[in-house]
């Protein structure tokens, strides 16, 4: 008898050959399509081919959801993890600068009209609202336009790793050019590593934002876009680029740097 | 980006992240098999494409929601790796990776190598030449999947993917004779 584990490997050569030749594994309209019954009988026939060569396609297909872990689970999620994916959330969701309450940002901004303001001040108030409105709107109407038209990207600004430039710890200067900040962090004399991940942490080295499939460009660059609103001006940020291969994550490059103030 | 219609569903969307943040975060782990770091990026994917879209999808099942949106980032999670794998070196899966990190075990005699893979490719070989319905179920059989997780990766019924598999592993005996044979589930 052979074990299984042996077939396992046989397995998995035949579907790293296999995928060579398949193509792009669906997409996830195609797998909706799929899971709905609306797709041909080549066309499923199609989906079972990346299913059996993509074990983990499938498994996102079909691998029932768990149940939430309880406290004594070991991938139990702490409450002082889940407050800090929280704001993480926040933070990309252009919503809130460190809130650490979501309830308290929820109520941020809401007016409250009381029926005993006196009329005059409700009305001067529902004046200079309307006024703002109105402008809001415009540049909302501005911006969506804008983002449907051709442009012309402002050029990247070059970093270089810490260490490799000017007075030792000074941290670059961001320019806020565009609609964000275009960067183009470069690794120098590095050998090259299957993965990277780049992370965006804040002075206090809170994680901000992280990637974990960035692709260098042939000049060892890497170009990352980070909108305005993320970065909170005149305050310091430093991106970490690590090199990932399987479980061994190396850091290659830290750079530190500076959102223009106000 | 879409914004959401007001502090209700700011409630509800903060209730939902607090009920099946971790459960969300399992689920990729599970999936994906990969570090907390990586679980953790997808979830909040997940959360994000929800907060987009909780608004239009109320009076729908949340956690129906959920769950879709959470497939959708795994789909688009297998794509973006093939597509990065394929302009770096190759197409790969991601259970590559879990070969890569336990090695089958390793021959140092150079005869003893090539006995190993003469007999990989004939087990590879007798795997391709079953019938496509056996196969199908055989191979994702051999990937851990459940029967039930087999059927509906395939729309077929439980009792068609028991008796392919049964069917398969005694084609795989008639061709081999004893290196044929599979270990019972």
């Amino acid at each position: 008898m052979t074990n299984k584990s042996d077939w396992q490997e046989a397995e998995r050569r035949l579907s790293a050959e296999e995928r060579k030749t398949l193509g792009e594994p669906p997409t996830a309209e195609e797998m909706l399509a799929y899971s709905r019954g609306e797709l041909s009988e080549s066309e499923e026939e199609r989906i079972h081919d990346f299913l059996v060569a993509y074990p983990d396609l499938a498994r996102a297909y079909s691998a029932p959801f768990p149940e939430a872990p309880r406290e004594s689970d070991p991938d139990a999620v702490p409450e002082d993890e889940l407050r800090a994916g929280w704001s993480v959330l926040q933070r990309r969701l252009g919503r809130n600068r460190g809130t650490a309450d979501p309830r308290a940002e929820a109520q941020r901004g809401r007016v409250v009209f009381r029926h005993y303001v006196p009329t005059a001040i409700a009305a001067a108030l529902a004046v200079v609202f309307f006024a703002l409105y109105v402008q809001a709107e415009s540049r909302a109407r501005y911006h969506e336009r804008a983002g449907r038209l051709p442009r012309v990207l402002a050029a990247p600004q070059e970093l270089e790793p810490d260490g490799n430039r000017g007075p030792a710890g000074a941290p670059t200067m961001l320019r806020k050019d565009g609609e964000a900040y275009l960067l183009k962090p470069r690794l120098i004399n590095q050998v090259r590593h299957p993965h990277y991940r780049i992370d965006l942490v804040d002075a206090s080295g809170k994680l901000l934002w992280r990637n974990s499939s960035a692709e260098p460009d042939q000049n060892d660059a890497f170009l990352i876009a980070i909108p305005h609103h993320f970065l909170t001006a005149g305050q310091t940020y430093r991106l970490r680029i690590f090199g990932v291969d399987g479980e061994t994550q190396t850091e290659v490059g830290t750079y530190d740097v500076l959102a223009q103030a106000e | 980006m879409r914004q959401n219609g007001g502090s209700g569903d700011d409630e509800l969307f903060r209730s939902l992240y607090t009920r099946h943040y971790a459960r969300t975060l399992r689920f990729f782990r599970k999936v994906f098999r990969v570090s907390t770091a990586d679980a953790q990026e997808l979830a909040q994917d997940v959360f994000v494409r929800l907060y987009r879209a909780i608004g239009e999808y109320r009076g729908d099942s949340e956690w129906a929601l959920l769950e879709t949106i959470a497939r959708n980032v795994g789909y688009n999670y297998v794509r973006a790796r093939t597509t990065i794998k394929r302009g770096a070196v190759r197409a790969e899966s991601l259970d590559e990776r879990d070969s890569e990190k336990e090695p089958a075990a390793v021959q140092t005699d150079p005869v003893d190598r090539l006995i190993e893979a003469e007999r990989l490719t004939r087990l590879r070989e007798a795997i391709a030449a079953l019938p496509k319905g056996q196969r199908h179920c055989l191979r994702l059989w051999l990937h851990d999947a459940s029967y039930e997780e087999i059927a509906q990766a395939l729309r077929i019924s439980i009792e068609a993917v028991r008796s392919r598999v049964r069917d398969a592993k005694r084609s795989l005996r008639a061709r081999l004779g004893d290196e044929g044979v599979l270990p019972e589930d």
